[in-house]
């Protein structure tokens, strides 16, 4: 809340003023009644300070069910080389050449961020990478609140009292989603919103499901 | 931007009926796609009370598994990955919802009803499935065997072919004038009339063969030449049906009848032209053949004539009849070679064929199964006279491409080769006391078909077998016991089971799982209500109508036997096409995703008339 009051004479005037008026979603908020934007990003590496994120994808969930029309996959112009990363996601310097500026991009995201919880797998690194580049381009850091696909399987992981691997893939495959074939921020974002229907059909105790219970944060 | 198509449009693209469209539908059906999880024992509503809500208008299996039951709680299908469901479809008559329950964890896409409606009119694909998909599998499993409304030759109707002109004379004119009204009309056949009733027929052949060559005078009575009562075929027949009549007896004129009255007359060459293909100058081939060489030069052609039968989409079961006429020909043809060499026969014989031969289901590939049916009493001089005689057949039908049977059910064999009273004791032995081993012969014996020779022989051994068999419940429940071991190749539900010894790991052997658990089936009912056919679409029809068997199984079962008959006839055209050993095995991998389902389907539906035979056979155990 601190940060919120700090920030928000900054971002007067800036793409994210509207991010910062808007009402805080609340925790005990309905799962079904709730607009879910599910996000991934793809970066050239996995530190924010020397590398820099190269697409974003997304797609948004709403009663439920995961609207496929929303996907969106942005390309995100590089000034660095791509470095080693580039392999895993078949992005390469010349195709990045006619791709978007980081802060149309950004602004693109903010406009689908209104009103909604954001959905990663492993929170953390993508968010690190998000508020960098807010920052970078508006002097601000984005505003949200959200929920990580990583934890909900950590906790799930531990109150069965097993160790298994939480990555999106081998959590996918622990509800029996099928194997993705593709690979980059959109195909992974929606990865990622399948996995979290999957958590949230096997959360569900009677219709209720709150925010709470999916372990919502805010960013910062 | 790159491609925001994703995974679900790449993978509608690859299932039916998705695939069908054109890349701008694809692009709508998928940006209207939602996709939605439940995890297994959930239900999946196909109603709602909330207004909000919006129905799916179909609803697609990405992952996991679901059933549909019906609200009295009976299973209609079960989906797996790639299959779909059409609620608009499911509902019933009374606007009955049935009941969806996810099995396996589902991740499954939902097409909005808008979308649906809007594709229904703009794909023809789409506007099909409103018809029922689910409950009548069987209707779309005909429909794609018969393809796309084109009409094969088979599938022809005699009207069509036949010479619509019927020229009949009294039987009281004299030669000279029949063959005077012959040229006159300038046909080849003349119908012998007794007032309204037909009661002869007169062709070209007749006038060189009984009259010129017999200097028979030509102002006789045209009913002294004539051939009396002759084999005459129905005008509601089809094609198909005159050119098995026509090849199995030996002629080259049918008269057509409606109500027992004379409208036409079918010719062979009337045949030769509705169908380019021409089996019957093989077949015409096949019985001038003067040696065993000859023999297996004309039989080589065979093959190929199925392929291009099957390349037609010539339904399987009619595919199945025309290989059989080519083999009772050939074994025909080699018994009167077999004369010709040792000397006439030196008393009366039946050969019978059996097993798929004499179900008349032969495929490519298929080993002989025949025996030899002797009168009562012969001495060893005659034996010995029909052991040389079988081993040339036996050998005859090797070189003609029907090899060998490894079990040595053939004529050859003595232990096949048998007085009629050796046979019924056989026979009698093996219902009495069935061992395991007596009841594999059972399962093979009991389908018999008289193929040459004497047939009261045959008729005799085929009554007492089927009047010692219905009455032995012992024996019918061991049958029906011993057929359960094969089973449909579907594991749960959810994929094929498949082969797994070392030539074939991973295919399905379409034969033992598919084809022989329907022809056990039939088999069985067939013989606890003493039914005479022994071919299984003809069995299951008498069955169906006795009443001992629902209309509704029977039906389904006719169904997926020609369905699967017809997957295992298209995979050994693509063996002969690859030169590669043609067998019964197939790569499920290799169906389209259709086919997958409605073979599924169609094994489920065995798997269910084996539940039901199970039931009713087991009683004599119990």
């Amino acid at each position: 809340m601190y940060r919120r009051w700090k920030f928000q004479p900054k971002a007067r005037g800036t793409a994210l003023q509207s991010l910062y008026e808007q009402p805080i979603i609340k925790s005990a908020k309905g799962f079904s009644k709730t607009r879910f934007l599910v996000v991934d990003c793809e970066m050239s590496g996995l530190d924010s300070n020397t590398c820099q994120l190269l697409s974003i994808g997304w797609v948004v969930i709403e009663h439920g069910r995961i609207i496929n029309s929303t996907g969106k996959h942005l390309l995100i112009h590089a000034d660095r080389g791509t470095g080693d990363s580039s392999r895993i996601h078949g992005l390469l310097d010349n195709r990045i050449a006619g791709a978007n500026s980081a802060a149309s991009v950004l602004m693109l995201l903010i406009k689908q961020m209104q009103n909604s919880v954001l959905v990663f797998h492993h929170a953390p690194l993508d968010m690190k990478f998000l508020q960098k580049a807010s920052i970078d381009n508006f002097r601000c850091p984005l505003i949200f609140s959200y929920v990580d696909t990583m934890e909900i399987e950590r906790r799930r992981i531990q109150m069965q009292g097993k160790s298994s691997s939480l990555r999106l893939a081998q959590s996918r495959q622990r509800y029996g989603l099928p194997d993705g074939s593709q690979h980059n921020a959109l195909a992974d974002a929606q990865a990622t919103a399948e996995l979290f229907l999957a958590q949230v059909s096997y959360l569900k105790t009677g219709e209720k499901l709150s925010l709470s219970d999916l372990g919502l944060r805010c960013a910062f | 931007m790159v491609s925001e198509a994703g995974d679900v449009k790449s993978f509608l693209a690859q299932q039916h009926p998705f695939n069908h469209l054109t890349e701008s539908l694809l692009d709508f059906v998928s940006t209207n796609i939602q996709v939605a999880f439940s995890k297994s024992g959930s239900e999946i509503p196909l109603s709602t009370t909330d207004k909000n809500e919006q129905l799916a208008g179909i609803i697609i299996v990405r992952s996991g598994s679901m059933e549909i039951r019906s609200h009295h709680g009976e299973l209609i299908d079960r989906l797996s990955s790639g299959d779909y469901l059409i609620p608009e479809v499911l509902t019933d008559g009374e606007g009955h919802n049935p009941q969806v329950v996810v099995l396996e964890d589902c991740l499954y896409y939902e097409l909005s009803n808008y979308a649906y409606q809007s594709l229904k009119s703009s794909s023809q694909e789409f506007s099909s499935l409103s018809s029922p998909e689910i409950s009548n599998e069987s209707d779309s499993a005909e429909d794609n065997n018969q393809g796309s409304g084109q009409s094969t030759y088979l599938n022809q109707y005699i009207k069509e072919t036949m010479s619509s002109s019927v020229v009949c004379a009294e039987q009281s004119i004299s030669i000279r004038k029949a063959a005077q009204m012959m040229t006159e009309f300038r046909i080849t056949s003349l119908l012998i009339m007794d007032s309204e009733k037909l009661v002869g027929i007169i062709t070209d052949r007749d006038f060189r063969t009984r009259v010129l060559s017999k200097a028979v005078a030509d102002t006789e009575e045209i009913s002294h030449v004539m051939t009396p009562n002759p084999m005459c075929i129905d005008e509601h027949s089809r094609l198909h049906d005159a050119q098995l009549t026509m090849m199995s007896a030996g002629i080259h004129h049918l008269p057509v009848l409606r109500d027992e009255k004379p409208v036409g007359v079918i010719s062979l060459s009337d045949v030769l032209r509705a169908n380019n293909v021409e089996p019957l100058s093989l077949a015409k081939g096949i019985k001038s053949a003067a040696s065993i060489k000859e023999l297996s030069i004309a039989a080589k052609g065979v093959p190929g004539l199925v392929i291009k039968l099957i390349e037609r989409n010539d339904r399987a079961v009619e595919v199945g009849e025309i290989i059989t006429s080519f083999a009772d020909a050939i074994t025909r043809r080699l018994l009167l070679l077999a004369e010709e060499k040792f000397g006439p026969r030196p008393c009366d014989y039946a050969w019978l064929a059996f097993g798929s031969q004499a179900r008349q289901e032969l495929m490519l590939g298929s080993d002989q199964d025949n025996a030899l049916i002797l009168p009562d009493g012969i001495g060893d001089k005659e034996a010995s006279y029909f052991k040389e005689f079988c081993e040339f057949v036996n050998a005859g039908l090797n070189e003609c491409g029907m090899p060998y049977c490894p079990g040595e059910i053939m004529a050859s064999n003595e232990k096949w080769r048998l007085s009629l009273s050796g046979w019924c004791e056989c026979f009698s032995n093996w219902i009495e006391e069935p061992s395991p081993k007596a009841l594999m012969f059972s399962s093979i014996f009991f389908d018999m078909r008289h193929i040459a020779g004497d047939s009261k022989l045959t008729e005799n051994l085929q009554n007492y077998v089927l009047s010692r068999a219905e009455k032995n419940t012992i024996f019918l429940a061991l049958m029906s016991g011993n057929s359960l071991l094969h089973s449909p190749p579907l594991g749960f539900f959810k994929t094929f089971v498949l082969e797994n010894d070392g030539d074939h790991n991973h295919t399905l052997d379409l034969k033992i799982r598919g084809t022989i658990p329907i022809v056990d089936i039939a088999r069985n009912y067939a013989l606890s209500a003493s039914v005479a056919e022994f071919n299984t679409v003809a069995r299951l029809k008498a069955i169906k109508k006795l009443g001992i068997m629902s209309n509704e199984m029977a039906d389904s079962l006719v169904d997926a036997h020609d369905f699967i008959a017809g997957i295992r006839l298209h995979a050994q055209a693509e063996q002969y096409r690859q030169q590669i050993k043609i067998d019964n095995h197939l790569d499920p991998v290799q169906l389209s995703p259709l086919v997958r389902h409605q073979l599924k389907a169609a094994f489920h539906q065995v798997r269910e008339a084996q539940a039901a035979m199970k039931v009713r056979f087991s009683g004599g155990l119990l």
